[in-house]
């Protein structure tokens, strides 16, 4: 696609304020170590530099960065010299808040757990509060496909988490 | 929230303040570097943009030739510099959705059959019947003589044997290549046969239609439709428009848009960056100030009509508050992007 807006370093920072967190944790759930999760944050706000899309609203822009750093991880993780490292390699390169999260917080290892496929949705549908209809969209999966994993990703939850997995 | 455990779970995940400054110095830095490397380029092509601009005054004059070239002043673009700041407004309201809510983007249901178009006569609406899905006769101009080009006919798919008609059942319908229309049915290089084929229609000595599916679908973001099925980015050769009473009254006078390239770009971008709106809500009103409205009931339009490079023309309908649209689909997007084409092409306010 050509290039579109040229934004000033302020616009771009504002944007980064506003988005870094939801952009950080989708890529984190992909990539599953601090490291390589900061690769593809920045890889994500690069795209945006370079195509400098246009946005109605912030929910707009999130939901453009959010589709566009799925789309990196999913690149990121399919290179041939990529080596399929688990979360517990990654203890000692974690961030702050990755670490104490890796070390203490065993319901996200056990988010962490699940089949790729499946972690994204649960984001958006359990943190970000999108429906299954708005992650469809945003994914461009099909709505049908979404339903199926957030159901079997709540099975898998169900399964290991027991009584700590108290959804209504 | 649904599961409190599990969204606390996620509240801890964030990159520390060391990365987060780490992060936002190394964009920073590629936003000046990207900066300064459209500059180089934009002084490079200044040569050829002045020649580009003088052969499309040219080929205006003598119309037969594209007028994409650059005319004027840019407008919708930054710079990096700050004295240059002004995004377009980040919280334009969006009509259609509710503002802050992300959309769900806009489905158009399948074709219910037999019946066609909700009681019309079948055989009134030229179809074909490919896996199981109803292809349209597309509203797009096919090329010279508005038949497809010989060269864009591709694998040959079977035989039309017109055999719908308005007495069809349901039945009549699941025979692959069922249709109103008589001819040999082929893909159309380049394009998605998921969305697009051809027919050779033996009742037209041979002319070539296209036959386009768009229902059953769901639509979210614009390249969904502008670019993977339309396939519009880096293919317009020459964009005409004609103003919205001329289209309406069937005068003709369709004109030659000089638009700047990147000015084009940038419009096309916004169109594929965009989200789809319901322009035709079957409850309540599309314009707050007129009951029961669509989209379309306001004066303030234009009528863009796109050559594309294998000859196709794709006509998009702007209308007034940023909305582009084909087929009834539309997206909104920024008005001041829209605006800069919008405004050559004749649109009203």
């Amino acid at each position: 696609m050509s290039r579109s807006l040229l934004r000033t370093d302020k616009e771009i920072a504002a944007i980064y304020t506003r988005q870094v967190k939801t952009v950080y944790r989708v890529c984190f759930a992909c990539m599953k170590n601090p490291a390589d999760t900061e690769d593809a944050v920045q890889d994500t706000f690069f795209r945006l530099i370079e195509k400098g899309p246009a946005f109605e609203s912030e929910e707009h822009e999130k939901a453009w960065l959010i589709r566009t750093a799925t789309n990196i991880c999913k690149n990121m993780l399919k290179h041939w010299w990529r080596r399929r490292e688990d979360i517990d390699d990654h203890r000692d390169l974690a961030g702050t808040e990755g670490r104490d999260v890796a070390e203490n917080d065993f319901i996200l290892d056990e988010v962490m757990r699940l089949p790729e496929k499946y972690k994204t949705a649960v984001y958006l549908y359990y943190y970000e509060g999108y429906s299954g209809a708005e992650i469809a969209g945003v994914l461009k999966k099909p709505q049908s496909t979404v339903r199926n994993w957030l159901h079997e990703a709540r099975g898998i939850l169900r399964e290991r988490l027991g009584d700590d997995f108290d959804e209504e | 929230m649904k599961n409190d455990k599990i969204v606390a779970s996620w509240s801890a995940v964030g990159p520390d303040g060391e990365a987060e400054e780490r992060m936002l110095a190394a964009i920073l830095e590629r936003n000046r570097e990207v900066a300064a490397g459209r500059r180089e380029t934009g002084a490079e092509k200044g040569f050829w943009r002045r020649m580009a601009a003088a052969a499309a005054c040219v080929a205006v004059i003598l119309a037969i030739g594209v007028a994409v070239g650059p005319v004027g002043k840019l407008t919708g673009r930054r710079g990096n510099g700050e004295e240059q700041s002004g995004l377009p407004s980040p919280t334009i309201p969006l009509t259609g959705v509710v503002s802050g809510e992300v959309p769900n983007g806009i489905t158009i249901p399948a074709i219910p059959v037999p019946g066609v178009g909700g009681g019309a006569s079948a055989d009134m609406v030229p179809l074909v019947v490919y896996r199981g899905h109803v292809y349209k006769m597309s509203g797009v101009n096919s090329g010279e003589g508005s038949s497809l080009r010989e060269e864009m006919v591709g694998e040959y798919l079977g035989r039309a044997t017109g055999t719908i008609d308005e007495w069809s059942t349901k039945k009549d319908y699941e025979k692959e290549l069922a249709a109103t229309v008589w001819g040999d049915v082929y893909t159309v290089k380049g394009y998605d046969p998921d969305f697009r084929i051809c027919v050779r229609d033996e009742y037209q000595q041979g002319k070539i239609d296209l036959y386009d599916r768009l229902n059953g679908i769901r639509l979210f973001w614009g390249s969904e439709l502008f670019e993977d099925r339309l396939r519009l980015p880096g293919r317009v050769t020459a964009i005409r428009y004609q103003v919205h009473d001329d289209w309406n009254n069937s005068l003709g006078n369709v004109h030659y848009a000089a638009i700047p390239k990147e000015v084009w770009e940038a419009f096309l971008d916004a169109v594929n960056f965009g989200w789809f709106v319901d322009a035709q809500p079957e409850k309540g009103s599309f314009y707050a100030d007129k009951p029961e409205s669509s989209i379309y009931d306001t004066p303030n339009q234009a009528h863009l009509f796109l050559t594309l490079e294998d000859g196709i023309v794709v006509e998009l309908r702007l209308i007034d508050g940023g909305y582009v649209g084909y087929e009834g689909c539309f997206v909104r997007i920024p008005e001041d992007v829209f605006n800069t084409v919008y405004d050559v092409c004749g649109g009203t306010h």
